[in-house]
């Protein structure tokens, strides 16, 4: 058999839309402090210096700028919208990225552990990550900026479902 | 019960003593900082050879104080369920290896243990938290160390009469077990040893040396004789200094590859592969049958050129494993083909060839990156550098083709073979039940050309292996073929299964 279109298949679930907000906070901090060095640059620049330092030196506000509308405005969306899960029967099931796309895919039987973590800013936003771990380095699933809520219900599920059926084949 | 105490509470052998002793084993820490005084000592004339050999007696007999002290306070001891190691002179640690954690057991009998009749015991296992673990028992007789080994392995109690106690030096038939050898060393092949891709690297030393040689040249008749024609007498040395580095890289790469392989045998003896080995040294490293998930054939470029191979299992929860999971050092590549099939899984399907966009993209890698910057020194003005780079990227386009007639894949329901590498060249079998999850890589050229790489995760060896730039339904097929069932997900439609009902 042999599928010429096909592609994986993206999974059903988006991570909380709360992450947006996250992810903007977390740009507008990194804006500030580039900001602020751009702006030092600019004005602190002597004089005699070359005139490619102080073309630079003249321009990084400007760069500064413009990567804050990036990370403000544009990479907060496009990480919500390039993030993607679902448990299935069977399996853990996720995609990541947008120029490069990561999918993983765990087996529920083959799960070893399964971690909530809360980090200062997410609960800032009532935000929890699932850490699925397996036998392998590589096969390792985190589902990053669930609704606490959801994460709170989704791993212990998962641990479950995993000692129920577990295999230890690996 | 009373019959499952297979070995009460035990000492190592008091042999050990002699061979720390002589060996300064306990010693080395405090005559490290002994030697530098008797040094300074010495050289102001105030320590006579009465001083000197009182310091040499000094120091032998607190190296054997040491070892005794140690030797005293170490025991162990092996139940139904677990080894338990003591030691420690001041603070007491207590180690306990459950038995049915014990992943492989080494015996390793280096030249001084032999001429003692004794060897070093390790324990290898798989730790309850994920992590590596190791006990080591330096020393037990020689003639414990078949029976410790068994015991280990196969968790079974076997009374301390019940097993008639051959005398066990590694690397002698020893054990009471049906044994099946499925490889044996033959010399023949030490004489792979100088072609590893370790010993690529010799040219460049060469260059150096040359290098250095040059300069140190007389220059009797003026430098610009020198760098036009070098004399007659610096061609002789020049190919002189080539031929006798060649030579000694290649007779020590030959004398190392004896010291360790020499001897080499890979039996079955009961649940176990036993790989034996060594000149000095003798190992012999115990894999658990049920634990070994596949294997991996590696070729060197060198070694590929010859039709050679070496052999690794992929263990599950095994330390180390390119070392401990040898099946065959450098053989002929049907020879390890044979080991591979008869020792852990014979896999002959022929593997499918990758699409030929896959062979664009190693052209582009391997022919791209010199191709550009020959044009760019060509522009700057540097001829010479920039044909240099050009001939770079015509040996690109050999390497390019290499690499893409080397990826490969195929599965059936119980296993399945990846291919790809030209500078190392490897071929890995995994077994179904080995694996623990996908991971698929798509980039945004990868996407464009209809492929996509896929990546095996297993709990054994490097922990994933790669399946490069198969095309998409390839890889969706590979998927579907060694995982029925659970990665059905990756085409399926989206099932609402009671983890998605959480989520809403």
């Amino acid at each position: 058999m042999t599928h010429p279109a096909a592609v994986p298949r993206t999974p059903a679930y988006q991570v909380s839309p709360n992450a947006i907000g996250l992810w903007t906070l977390e740009g507008a901090i990194s804006s500030v402090f580039l900001l602020a060095a751009g702006i030092v640059a600019a004005v602190l620049v002597p004089a005699e210096a070359p005139i490619v330092v102080r073309v630079l030196a003249a321009a990084a506000p400007y760069v500064a700028a413009a990567y804050a509308v990036v990370a403000v405005a544009i990479r907060p969306r496009l990480r919500f919208r390039v993030h993607h899960w679902e448990v299935t029967d069977e399996s853990v099931f996720t995609l990541t990225g947008w120029l490069t796309q990561n999918w993983t895919i765990i087996p529920i039987a083959r799960i070893q552990t399964v971690d909530i973590n809360r980090g200062a800013m997410q609960r800032l936003f009532g935000l929890a990550s699932v850490a699925v771990l397996t036998a392998s380095s590589k096969g390792t699933v985190e589902i990053v900026h669930l609704d606490a809520a959801v994460a709170g219900a989704v791993a212990p599920d998962l641990a479950r479902r995993a000692a129920a059926i577990r295999d230890e084949a690996t | 019960m009373s019959e499952h105490q297979v070995l009460a509470e035990r000492r190592l052998d008091w042999r050990v003593l002699v061979v720390h002793a002589v060996t300064f084993r306990q010693a080395r820490a405090i005559l490290s900082s002994a030697g530098p005084i008797a040094l300074v000592f010495a050289v102001q004339g105030r320590l006579g050879s009465f001083g000197l050999i009182a310091i040499a007696v000094l120091a032998t007999v607190a190296s054997l104080a040491f070892s005794a002290l140690r030797w005293w306070r170490f025991s162990y001891e092996i139940d139904a369920q677990r080894l338990l190691v003591r030691q420690g002179l001041l603070s007491r640690s207590e180690r306990a290896v459950p038995l049915d954690r014990v992943r492989g057991v080494d015996v390793e009998a280096p030249a001084l243990h032999r001429l003692f009749r004794i060897a070093v015991l390790r324990v290898d296992a798989a730790a309850g938290t994920g992590g590596k673990d190791e006990a080591v028992l330096d020393a037990v007789s020689a003639a414990d160390t078949g029976r410790l080994r068994e015991v280990l392995l196969t968790q079974r109690a076997v009374g301390p009469v019940a097993a008639p106690v051959a005398a066990a030096v590694p690397g002698s038939a020893d054990m009471a077990v049906a044994e099946r050898v499925f490889a044996r060393l033959d010399p023949r092949w030490l004489l792979y040893a100088p072609l590893v891709g370790s010993y690529l690297a010799v040219p460049l030393a060469i260059g150096g040396t040359l290098l250095r040689d040059v300069q140190s040249l007389p220059i009797p008749a003026g430098l610009r004789d020198l760098l036009d024609v070098p004399d007659e007498a610096g061609v002789g040395r020049i190919a002189l200094t080539v031929l006798a580095a060649l030579a000694v890289v290649a007779v020590g790469a030959l004398v190392a590859g004896a010291v360790s392989n020499w001897g080499f045998v890979l039996a079955a003896r009961g649940s176990n592969l036993v790989a034996e080995r060594g000149l000095l040294t003798k190992r012999t490293v115990s894999l658990e049958i049920d634990r070994i998930r596949g294997y991996v054939l590696s070729q060197g470029i060198g070694i590929r050129l010859v039709r050679a191979a070496r052999l690794t299992a992929l263990v599950t929860g095994l330390g180390d494993q390119n070392r401990r999971g040898q099946l065959l050092p450098l053989g002929p590549l049907h020879v390890a083909e044979e080991v591979a099939a008869s020792a852990v899984r014979r896999f002959d399907t022929p593997l499918l060839p990758h699409p030929a966009a896959a062979l664009r993209r190693r052209l582009v890698r391997s022919v791209g990156p010199p191709a550009l910057v020959s044009v760019a020194l060509l522009l700057l003005g540097l001829p010479l550098a920039a044909s240099i780079l050009a001939v770079l990227a015509v040996l690109g386009v050999g390497l390019g083709i290499d690499r893409y007639r080397a990826l490969g894949h195929v599965a059936d329901t119980a296993a399945l073979a990846v291919r790809s590498g030209a500078l190392l060249r490897r071929r890995v079998v995994l077994e179904q039940r080995a694996l623990v999850g996908w991971r698929i890589q798509q980039s945004w050229f990868q996407r464009r050309a209809g492929l996509l790489t896929l990546v095996a995760c297993v709990g054994a060896g490097e922990g994933g292996y790669e399946v490069l730039d198969c095309s998409t339904g390839q890889g969706l097929d590979l998927v579907a073929a060694v995982s029925p069932g659970w990665a059905n997900a990756l085409s399926s439609r989206p099932q609402f299964s009671r983890g998605n009902q959480l989520s809403k």
